[in-house]
């Protein structure tokens, strides 16, 4: 079947890439102000860290997932784009976004990584740096900022698969089974972790397995996006597309 | 043939809104489809643009299956009640879209479309009243130039005025640059002068499908004393009737004979078969 993926994606990643662009003004804004707060206004010598940029931009894209893809595979069908190409569409979008907005993070910690250089009033560190660095390193070398771009990536772009899994689920769901999930969900959270305990299986190998390398990191999320993926999909696959309530 | 539908059922749990439809749309030609509500009509229209998926058949666009296919899902575009554009979008973000998804997307005209409709595109899509979303949406199907467009209640919301100047204007499109055009209205009196080949729907079931003039022409409508008429139509195939004091007036298709004097013979118009045909479908 033949697939017509240039304007579905262009179109869906201009949607990404305009909010993905505030948001990284709006941190860079708040990098910026914490800097001058810290170093040349404040009289306070305690130090003023940031460590959020990862976290904001996968809270970012996981709410993106959630409220984007039923808009845009509306408008796809309303311009004779079938389902399974704009729902391709829409994870290259997503990617290509995650992927632009780990490279601009890793840009710009770099940069108030280089301005905060040998002031301790100011610390700016990132997962990567948190978790395989440690949080006292001046800066990054090179190779660092693309291994943290890559996990960026990976956890941004898991996360916004996850928030479309969200938003397709309580779609297809009827009122009674929306209530049971959203029930369920956080019983499931509760409860797994010590079904999983009582019936031999470890948590926290898994855990400690992510946190010896960076790549186990990348792989656990893209493993976990491409799960996300998949049941997306057969979510999507056969759902009547109705106009937004 | 351009639009081949074969065997298309489509449940929606226990209910059945399309049963075994089997239809085919040929080229350059407008078609009306028409039913009561529920009939299947919107359904039909949904899975003939992927919106919806069919339990069970097949359809295709000129040879080639439309399921998960832009090839033949671009060839269409569907006017419909439903918006399914984004609720921040305004109408001039949604022409520019067209154009994306569509080349052949005349902007020119969809502007000049919108400045006589009095359009304001400035405006969210979410914020226009029905009329004007209505309008919104029939200037895009009249732009895209897709070589079939569908309409489900094209004039919902629209005064007199503005439903003769879509009328008219997709007339002239439809001489500039044919193409196969499916109405799906209930306002068949208006759309009825159109519409050159008729699909009467019914429970999900195709009743009728054949040229409108075929429709009408077997079918008269005869009036005068009960007794006449009763004399008259004993024996014919009787779509409906109604009595009225002492006159009675009956639909009635098939060959007519001799008219015996007293009694008043009339051609019946579209809306007129439409409704004795489902009169006599409601009898069964």
């Amino acid at each position: 079947m033949k697939m017509n993926i240039k304007p579905a994606f262009r179109y869906q990643f201009d949607v990404f890439f305009k909010g993905s662009a505030i948001t990284f003004l709006v941190i860079m804004a708040a990098i910026a102000a914490l800097m001058v707060t810290s170093i040349y206004i404040s009289a306070d010598t305690t130090t003023i860290s940031f460590t959020g940029y990862g976290i904001t931009a996968v809270i970012f894209l996981f709410i993106m997932g959630i409220v984007n893809i039923r808009s845009d595979l509306r408008l796809c069908l309303q311009y004779g784009v079938s389902r399974r190409t704009s729902f391709v569409s829409e994870i290259l979008a997503v990617l290509s976004v995650s992927a632009i907005l780990a490279a601009a993070g890793e840009l710009l910690t770099g940069i108030a990584q280089a301005f905060s250089a040998g002031n301790s009033q100011f610390l700016i560190a990132d997962l990567y740096q948190l978790i395989y660095v440690g949080p006292d390193a001046v800066s990054l070398s090179f190779g660092q900022h693309i291994l943290s771009m890559l996990l960026n990536t990976s956890l941004t772009f898991c996360a916004c698969l996850f928030g479309m899994f969200f938003s397709l689920m309580f779609w297809r769901l009827n009122k009674v089974w929306t209530v049971v999930a959203a029930i369920s969900i956080p019983v499931l959270i509760n409860v797994v972790p010590i079904l999983l305990s009582r019936l031999g299986i470890n948590l926290i190998l898994l855990i400690n397995w992510i946190g010896a390398s960076p790549f186990n990191f990348v792989l656990f999320f893209l493993l976990l996006a491409a799960l996300f993926g998949a049941v997306n999909w057969l979510l999507l696959r056969r759902a009547n597309i109705k106009e937004a309530k | 043939m351009p639009i081949e539908i074969k065997n298309i059922t489509k449940d929606f749990g226990d209910t059945r809104a399309l049963d075994h439809v089997t239809l085919t749309l040929g080229d350059n030609q407008i078609y009306g489809l028409l039913g009561n509500n529920g009939a299947g009509k919107t359904t039909l229209l949904s899975i003939l643009t992927g919106r919806q998926c069919p339990t069970e058949g097949t359809i295709t666009m000129d040879g080639e299956p439309i399921e998960n296919n832009d090839a033949a899902l671009g060839k269409a575009f569907l006017v419909a009640e439903q918006n399914m554009f984004p609720d921040d979008m305004n109408v001039k973000r949604a022409f520019k879209a067209a154009a994306l998804f569509y080349p052949q997307f005349d902007r020119e005209y969809a502007d000049k479309l919108a400045e006589k409709f009095g359009l304001k595109t400035k405006k969210k899509i979410k914020s226009l009243s029905t009329g004007y979303a209505s309008i919104f949406r029939l200037i895009l199907g009249l732009s895209v130039n897709t070589p079939y467009l569908f309409f489900d209640e094209p004039v919902l919301g629209l005064d007199a005025q503005h439903r003769d100047m879509f009328y008219r204007i997709l007339l002239e499109k439809y001489a500039e640059c044919p193409c196969t055009v499916v109405i799906s209205t209930h306002l068949i009196a208006e759309a009825a002068n159109l519409i050159e080949h008729a699909v009467i729907i019914r429970n999900g079931k195709i009743l009728k499908d054949c040229p409108r003039e075929e429709l009408t022409a077997d079918a008269y409508s005869v009036s005068g004393p009960a007794g006449l008429v009763d004399k008259f139509i004993a024996g014919k195939h009787v779509l409906s009737f109604n009595i009225l004091g002492g006159l009675k007036t009956a639909c009635v298709q098939g060959p007519c004979d001799t008219l015996p004097e007293g009694l008043e013979l009339s051609a019946i118009n579209l809306q007129d078969y439409f409704i004795s045909l489902m009169e006599e479908e409601d009898r069964k």
